[in-house]
């Protein structure tokens, strides 16, 4: 047997093969999948490059994140990471990331591709997928804290599966607030509010944050009852009130949660560990467990990002340009 | 920007066996410096020993920072069992190198061919601080891809005047020592048994991937070094517990995996019975060998830093070629 090539895809290309409706359905696939261990996700591994460590110094970091999805028979790693310093100055946006897929059975390497743009697409399709299961009806109204990329496709996402009646947004900078409002205009269906303050945007029945921040901006106090809040920053957006007295904690990855993202804090004070954790994403989508939002409760629910997304995103992105021969072919081995 | 792409071919073409060696001992250097930065590996299973989804096969994701080498990224390297039988490899690996400092993706090559080179480079060095002084004779049990790159590493450092290979099939011996012996110009000789490989060897290096016990302790000369560079168990559990030195390349690694997991797990070893990491001995924080009678056990599980740093090795090397491909990813 000859050693098949490798397929290259780029940027523009994958652009070209998969939409966010796409992207949102197959999330929402993997979960169920993942749900009753149909697909195995091992938790990610961290190579911190000076994002919390003292060394060495290049404010980044970068994880490897690998799966196997069962029900595309597809394995492979998404390598991804961000960066501040030398790749801002550069112009390049924060995330870096590529994908290799393999062929499980025999472990040829079947793609390398761009993993960037499916990072944000399922990223913003994990949070529609998640709400599926967790609000009532197919019209929210949505408060959003950080205008920029993320902003935009979480936005999109929730718009497949949802009518947005009022969207409110808060970035620090308005002019990122008032362009988000201009590009998203014709994806909500009612209106976009730029909020001056950080409270005004905390109204609605879903509160979703994609900032950088790390000073636990979003107060307890601001989040009503009825509530689902996303905190899908790397930091920590929420403070620790509002973690410690939500009625549900409901994840994507149990193990992952506790290192890194918006529980990491209180996990490493102890004030929380995975007894904490109602049930996954996974278990809701396979209707193992059901945990609807009811009005007088308040759901934080982090899906921080699994290989197995982007794995399985990744592959209905190559099988598509194998089937149209988009992509051009090498031979490592 | 863009992307360099290497395959197995145009690797092959800028590095050889000293080179390696010498990318090798930097590496393990820079762990006892603590200027490499190495996470543990993580493991995604396909059914590696038969279980759903029954490939019998696995993945190791394997990232490092190695500051000598300006060299970061990570090695997505699969092993499956029974891809031998079907006449394809066993190990088939890939490496994505990055800008330490943008992550941008500077560089996807193959990793299989590295991997092979850096598993013996790997043995050289530890070789070099830990085999008695001349050493004469080596013994290899399993003779496949990793023990072609052990005999040429090991035949880089040092002179010997005799190997002695064997394999559970003969033939597979027999032809290793007929290639070695035109490739190297030493004497190469295939044994029938584990035991005629190990007795009157200076040095022993088991490289197959049998899950039980083909060297005795009481078959090992004073002096003598054992490397076990296998993902399973293939040594007499009394060589690693009382061997009067147990060096490892990393700890973390070794309770996961190999030769020392078992042993770990039932509660026979633990690090106090370490002697120490190969880095701290390269970079010469822990003596290495000591006198001709100390019976020393090295472990080498295989470390992502070695695959990184001899990666960045290889695309120094490539990158200002005009024959090499080029892709943008983004």
């Amino acid at each position: 047997m000859k050693t098949p090539e490798t397929l290259l895809l780029n940027q523009e290309q994958i652009k070209s093969l998969i939409t966010m409706k796409e992207v949102v359905e197959i999330v929402d696939r993997t979960s169920k999948d993942l749900g009753v261990g149909k697909t195995i996700n091992p938790t990610k591994v961290l190579l911190d490059l000076g994002e919390t460590a003292a060394y060495p110094p290049y404010s980044g970091f970068m994880n490897a994140m690998p799966a196997y999805i069962g029900w595309e028979d597809s394995a492979g790693i998404k390598w991804a990471g961000g960066f501040l310093g030398e790749r801002k100055a550069l112009g390049f946006p924060y995330i870096t990331a590529m994908i290799l897929l393999i062929d499980p059975k025999l472990g040829f390497f079947r793609a390398a591709m761009d993993g960037a743009y499916i990072t944000n697409l399922r990223t913003g399709a994990q949070t529609a997928s998640a709400l599926k299961y967790l609000v009532n009806g197919k019209k929210i109204k949505l408060g959003l804290y950080g205008a920029g990329m993320q902003g935009h496709t979480q936005t999109e996402a929730i718009s497949v599966l949802f009518d947005i009646e009022e969207l409110r947004v808060y970035d620090v900078n308005r002019q990122a607030s008032e362009k988000f409002a201009q590009d998203m205009k014709d994806v909500v269906k009612g209106k976009i509010i730029i909020a001056d303050k950080p409270e005004d945007a905390a109204q609605g029945d879903v509160i979703v944050c994609v900032t950088q921040s790390k000073d636990k901006f979003l107060k307890n106090e601001w989040i009503k009852p009825g509530t689902v809040v996303f905190p899908m920053g790397s930091y920590q957006e929420c403070d620790d009130e509002f973690i410690l007295s939500a009625d549900k904690i409901i994840v994507d990855c149990i193990g992952q949660v506790m290192h890194r993202g918006a529980l990491r804090g209180l996990v490493e004070e102890k004030k929380l560990s995975e007894k904490n954790i109602t049930c996954t994403i996974g278990e809701m989508a396979a209707g193992l467990k059901e945990e609807r939002i009811q009005k007088n409760e308040r759901i934080l629910c982090l899906p921080i990002g699994t290989g197995a997304m982007d794995v399985a995103v990744a592959t209905a992105v190559y099988n598509r340009a194998v089937e149209k021969s988009i992509g051009v072919k090498f031979a490592f081995v | 920007m863009d992307t360099l792409l290497a395959g197995i071919d145009q690797i092959k073409k800028v590095i050889v066996m000293k080179e390696a060696v010498e990318v090798a001992e930097a590496v393990f250097r820079g762990h006892g410096e603590g200027t490499v930065v190495m996470p543990p590996k993580i493991n995604l299973k396909m059914g590696e020993n038969g279980e759903w989804p029954h490939y019998w096969g696995s993945s190791n994701s394997m990232p490092a920072y190695v500051d000598s080498l300006e060299a970061m990224g990570v090695k997505f390297a699969s092993g499956y069992k029974k891809n031998p039988e079907k006449g394809l490899p066993f190990i088939l690996a890939t490496i994505i190198l990055c800008a330490r400092d943008t992550g941008y993706p500077i560089a996807v090559m193959d990793g299989t061919y590295i991997t092979a080179l850096r598993t013996g480079a790997a043995s050289a060095v530890a070789a070099k601080y830990l085999a008695k002084k001349n050493p004469k004779t080596l013994g290899i049990i399993g003779a496949g891809t990793q023990a072609r790159m052990n005999i040429r590493a090991l035949h880089e450092v040092f002179d010997f005047e005799e190997v002695k290979i064997t394999d559970v099939n003969k033939a597979y011996a027999l032809e290793f020592a007929v290639e070695m012996n035109k490739e190297l110009g030493i004497n190469v000789k295939a044994v029938d048994s584990s035991r005629q490989a190990v007795e009157g060897s200076d040095i022993i290096v088991t490289v197959t991937i049998a899950d039980e016990p083909l060297v005795m302790k009481e078959w090992l000369d004073p002096g003598a070094l054992v490397l076990s560079l296998g993902s399973y168990q293939e040594l007499d559990e009394n060589i690693p517990l009382k061997a009067d030195k147990l060096v490892v390349d990393d700890w973390e690694q070794n309770t996961h995996r190999g030769e020392l997991a078992k042993l770990i797990n039932a509660g026979k070893l633990d690090r106090s019975m370490l002697y120490g990491e190969l880095g701290e001995i390269v970079a010469g924080k822990k003596a290495g060998r000591e006198n001709d009678r100390e019976i020393i056990c090295a472990c080498l599980i295989g470390i992502g830093s070695l695959d990184i740093g001899t990666a960045k090795y290889v695309y120094d090397k490539l990158k200002d070629k005009d024959d090499i491909t080029r892709f943008k990813f983004y």
